[in-house]
Order: C-alpha cells, then sequence, then structure tokens
C-alpha cells in the first residue's frame, strides 16, 4: 500500500478530505486483538466509537481503494441508520467508478437503501434487473434473485 | 503530498468525533 496506493495523489486527496487517516501496526497487543486482526493490511472504516463498519483484507490497487473506501462509508452510515446520506456514497461509486470491483455490490446496497427509505419494492425489482443486464456473472446478482420474484 | 496518518486511537476517535468524520484504520505490517 505503502508503494502504489498510498502515494497515490487521487488517494491523498480523497483520504484527506473525507476520512480520519489511523495507522496502527498489526500486532498491537490491545487493537490487533480488539479487531481480530490476523492479515496484513487489514483496512477498516470506523465510527467516533471505534465500531467497525467495514473491513478489507489484501492489496488495494489505487484505481480501487476509492471506491472500496466509498462502499465503507456508504456502509457505515447504512448502518447508523442514515440511508439517504448511505445512498449518496453508493451512487458516487456507480457513477465516478461504473467498472469498479465494488461497483456491483454499490448497486445492491442502493437499492436496499432506496427500499428501506420508501417501501417500494420495485427498488429491489431493480436491483435484479440492473444487475442481471449489466453484471450477469456476478455473485450480488445471486443475492439479488429472490428480488424477481417481486415482478408484477 | 502524502497522507497524514495518526497513530495514536485515542486521537483518532477524538479527532473522528470533533471532525464528524469516519475512520479509515489501516492495521499494517510493521515488520
Amino acid at each position: 500500500m505503502d508503494a502504489v496506493a498510498y502515494p497515490e495523489p487521487a488517494v491523498v486527496e480523497f483520504i484527506t478530505k473525507n476520512l480520519i487517516p489511523l495507522r496502527i501496526p498489526a500486532d498491537d497487543h490491545e487493537l490487533a486483538v480488539k479487531y481480530r486482526i490476523k492479515w496484513t493490511p487489514s483496512l477498516l472504516i470506523l465510527d467516533d466509537k471505534g465500531v467497525e463498519h467495514y473491513r478489507t483484507l489484501g492489496f488495494f490497487g489505487p484505481q480501487e481503494l476509492i471506491p472500496s473506501l466509498l462502499l465503507g462509508m456508504g456502509k457505515a452510515y447504512f448502518n447508523k441508520p442514515d440511508r439517504v446520506k448511505a445512498t449518496v456514497y453508493f451512487e458516487r461509486i456507480i457513477k465516478e467508478y461504473p467498472k469498479s470491483f465494488q461497483t456491483q455490490e454499490a448497486i445492491y446496497m442502493k437499492g436496499v437503501s432506496d427500499y428501506i427509505a420508501s417501501k417500494n419494492v420495485a427498488n429491489l425489482v431493480g436491483i435484479y434487473d440492473r444487475l442481471a443486464s449489466e453484471h450477469p456473472n456476478s455473485q450480488w446478482l445471486m443475492r439479488a434473485d429472490p428480488y424477481r420474484l417481486l415482478k408484477k | 503530498m502524502s497522507i497524514n496518518w495518526i497513530t495514536s486511537f485515542d486521537e483518532g476517535i477524538k479527532k473522528a468525533g470533533g471532525e464528524d468524520k469516519l475512520i479509515f484504520l489501516d492495521f499494517f505490517n510493521p515488520n
């Protein structure tokens, strides 16, 4: 991460503007136990109480790190729960990083957020339709499969 | 231009609360 992702100017700008960057060695006796760290790098999104909302393991290139962080931020706000704010982050991934590995999950999460906010099952059906159309081999299409049964 | 990492957990928590931001925590290999 130090050699490739973190020096990238877009990554520096994104993290500086949007997050509090915290680095802890994986052999920290207290925190590595608290967060059950078994692998490096383990990249976590926490809230200001220290509650974990998202975790990835292993290297991320600069082109994937930002959408991954956006996904983690969206999930943190989803859990808060602030579904309107969460949707903003999921939409950013879909619009700004359409070819990212995170985009399929962002489509899924945005549809669920929109459904919870509106109670309109069309949002769930929309998840299935969009993933089937744009990402037919996605594991997220598998997870959205029950939503096709909601079609009228 | 580089990331201005915080290395104290308590300072990170305090700063996140003060700035109403989430924390990006990197557990890195120190070896």
